[in-house]
């Protein structure tokens, strides 16, 4: 049975590491102002990435960042696995996440005209038939506050 | 091991980046991310500062109709200010470079491993 899911997974792997490389590659470097999409998942929609659901919650991904990637407007993103695999860590030491708040189940950093757009790419992710929920909060451009610093530049905050 | 750091602060820490505080705040977070470059732990344009979270925006479905409400969801004593991506070899890296960010004091840093590349 492991075998079986196992080579699902790594069948679904592949699916994303497509999706997301250059099967359709954006003819330049995304513009425009730059968002990030938070998702919060449900605890089940973790247990769909490897259980008998797997197939089809990694093709709802693929496609969805698919889209974004064709579409020339993906910069980067990340997802991130369950929560009893993280930790916080705050003034007290180390603890488990904290469920004060939505968790953050993966993230896209985006280039959109505007807010509006960057709100309609997000609407359509897969997080909200999930039961979850995306929130899409505007980047700050980090130069400003290097203003004045010599040095690298090579920090990556919202920098592409 | 890709790990990403979630960097949450209070509201008053995020209130001091317009405050008479504003070039202590930034300069140590510049610090900070500058450190996290140079040691070549950062996976780079993986990262982002975020606006305060009265800049947000968050969708979800309720009994079947789209909800957009502006502002975070909860309300939670702290929020988002930004994210990085490390790569590291261990758990215990990624906690040690966590344990140097500026919001430690005021907030907390969430540790979450990134699910792997199939490249591994």
């Amino acid at each position: 049975m492991k075998l079986i899911w196992n080579n699902l997974i790594a069948a679904a792997a592949c699916a994303i590491t497509l999706a997301s490389s250059a099967l359709v590659k954006p003819q330049e470097a995304p513009t425009g102002p730059q968002f990030v999409i938070l998702f919060s998942e449900p605890i089940k929609s973790y247990e769909d990435r490897t259980n008998q659901n797997a197939q089809a919650y990694w093709k709802k991904w693929t496609d969805y960042i698919g889209g974004i990637q064709a579409s020339g407007k993906m910069s980067a993103g990340s997802a991130l696995t369950h929560p009893d695999l993280g930790l916080l860590l705050d003034e007290k030491g180390l603890g488990s996440i904290s469920k004060r708040g939505p968790i953050v189940s993966g993230f896209l950093v985006i280039s959109a005209k505007n807010l509006e757009e960057a709100k309609q790419i997000g609407m359509k992710s897969p997080a909200i038939e999930e039961g979850g929920s995306v929130q899409v909060r505007p980047v700050l451009p980090m130069e400003q506050h290097k203003a004045g610093q010599t040095g690298s530049g090579q920090t990556g905050m919202g920098i592409r | 091991m890709k790990y990403s750091l979630l960097f949450y602060e209070t509201a008053e820490e995020v209130g001091r980046r317009e405050s008479e505080s504003a070039g202590e705040y930034w300069g140590a977070w510049s610090a900070y991310i500058d450190l996290l470059a140079n040691e070549g732990v950062m996976v780079l344009g993986a990262g982002v500062g975020l606006h305060p979270p009265t800049s947000a925006t968050t969708l979800r479905v309720e009994n079947g109709k789209s909800l957009v409400q502006d502002g975070p969801v909860a309300d939670s004593k702290e929020q988002l200010g930004g994210i990085v991506v490390l790569d590291v070899p261990t758990l215990d890296d990624a906690m040690k470079w966590a344990s140097k960010a500026p919001c430690i004091s005021a907030g907390a840093v969430e540790i979450r491993p990134v699910l792997p590349d199939p490249e591994g």
